[in-house]
């Protein structure tokens, strides 16, 4: 299995793949910083992860997700290391919808979010709960003091939490990442192993002249 | 006392098991003995002063989250004793596990902080590789560093350029997210042509799907050996009637 896992891998980051993996980390750990900057109340910090899943694939995103985290840590937000498991799921399940198509028309794109936020909400609940008690000072803090304040566990709190924003974030990221591919250049696009997920069929087949 | 980077995760992943599975005064006691470890034994101690200046505001604002923690819990989780403190009703049950949850957020984040801060990327990647990490994610690891350096300033000349350009960077929220659809392109377009460029000067240097082509250090053959006898006969045959009278 660890060598079917390397090789798709390997595929997925041939030529131009490897170095733009890095650079969607790099992404993930400034595009977040430059929401706040912008005072947009969003987190946008996992738009390298969706990238890199759409333009190489799952595998390339679950490594850009972790290694983003891991590199937060290192850079002054310890924290960012216990949600390693939220970011893997996210690079997964995006690599899985781009493969399935879901970027290709902005109608999918758009419930694709939806869904994506619902995990992230599913998976980062009990991380966030018994990790750090629900408080992460940040805005969202004062929706899990509501959710408690109003009679629900500590558990229930955060998830009402992270469905009450996640689907929000993650379908701006999504329609971002759909802006941004479908602009690109198509001899851009098709340096990558994921190119074809952002070509419609239409697109498709005016390149291939058929 | 020399430590290697293998011997400080190993100290790293000892005080996160103790902060996930010990008592809160274990905790306590654990981020102590890490702070104490940062200030007296010369590998835990900070290698570049911006990570040195960086921990004392991180490490405060940390103290700070545990304190909110604990005075939140102990005003929601009302169960047990109450303690009146400032004229707020303290539950026993709430401030309990504000303190073991803080105690626990905050030796997490000191060990990893330490840990992090007397260590380069570089050499931890490096020493990652020599454990068995994949070749990819280490070069992943030290082209990030490479583009975490460049990108800053990209975005803030794009910034400035849009700006400039009377784009409505401070102006309503469906405004700011149009900017910022303005700024991430050209940056996102940027990345990916130097991504393109960098994937092929690393194919030009041997590098290809992760793995590096071996141009030396092959093992000797039979073959080799004879070739090397036909090349020393060669340049005999070649030199002699120079030499020879």
């Amino acid at each position: 299995m660890w060598t079917t896992i390397r090789r798709q891998f390997d595929k997925e980051v041939e030529g131009a793949g490897l170095p733009f993996v890095a650079f969607c980390i790099a992404l993930n750990l400034t595009s977040g910083q430059l929401a706040a900057g912008l005072k947009i109340p969003l987190y946008l910090d996992s738009i390298g992860t969706v990238l890199a899943a759409v333009l190489c694939g799952p595998w390339s995103a679950i490594v850009a997700g972790s290694l983003s985290n891991i590199l937060a840590s290192a850079l002054g937000n310890p924290a960012m290391m216990f949600f390693i498991p939220v970011v893997a799921v996210i690079g997964a399940f995006s690599g899985f919808l781009a493969r399935k198509g879901w970027f290709r028309f902005w109608y999918l794109v758009v419930p694709g979010g939806i869904l994506q936020g619902l995990v992230a909400a599913v998976v980062s609940a009990p991380i966030a709960a018994y990790v750090f008690g629900g408080v992460m000072l940040s805005g969202t803090d004062v929706l899990v003091l509501y959710f408690r304040s109003v009679g629900n566990t500590l558990l229930e709190s955060v998830f009402y939490q992270g469905i009450s924003s996640d689907p929000v974030d993650k379908t701006v990221t999504y329609l971002i990442v759909y802006i941004l591919c479908r602009n690109l250049p198509l001899r851009l696009l098709q340096r990558f192993n994921g190119g074809n997920n952002v070509l419609t069929p239409a697109m498709l087949r005016s390149i291939h002249g058929s | 006392m020399g430590l290697s980077i293998s011997d400080k995760l190993c100290i790293l992943v000892f005080f996160l098991t103790v902060a996930l599975a010990a008592p809160a005064e274990a905790a306590i006691v654990s981020v102590i003995i890490v702070l104490l470890g940062r200030r007296l034994a010369p590998p835990f101690r900070p290698l570049a002063q911006a990570s040195g200046r960086r921990f004392l505001p991180v490490f405060l604002s940390l103290v700070l989250l545990a304190f909110v923690m604990t005075i939140v819990n102990g005003l929601l989780l009302q169960e047990g004793k109450v303690f009146i403190v400032a004229g707020l009703p303290l539950y026993e049950a709430g401030i309990r596990f504000g303190v073991k949850t803080g105690s626990r957020l905050l030796l997490i984040a000191t060990s990893l902080l330490v840990f992090f801060g007397s260590v380069t990327i570089p050499h931890l990647a490096s020493s990652l590789h020599r454990a068995g990490l994949p070749t990819q994610i280490v070069m992943t690891v030290l082209l990030t560093v490479h583009f975490l350096e460049t990108i800053p300033e990209r975005i803030t000349r794009i910034f400035s350029a849009q700006e400039a350009r009377g784009a409505p960077v401070r102006s309503r929220l469906d405004r700011r997210l149009k900017s910022f659809l303005s700024i991430l392109s050209p940056l996102i377009l940027s990345g990916i042509v130097e991504s393109i460029d960098r994937g092929t000067a690393l194919e030009l240097r041997g590098y290809h799907a992760g793995t590096r082509l071996e141009f030396e250090g092959g093992g000797e053959s039979r073959l080799s050996g004879i070739g090397r006898l036909f090349i020393v006969l060669s340049l005999i045959v070649i030199i002699l009637p120079w030499v020879l009278p």
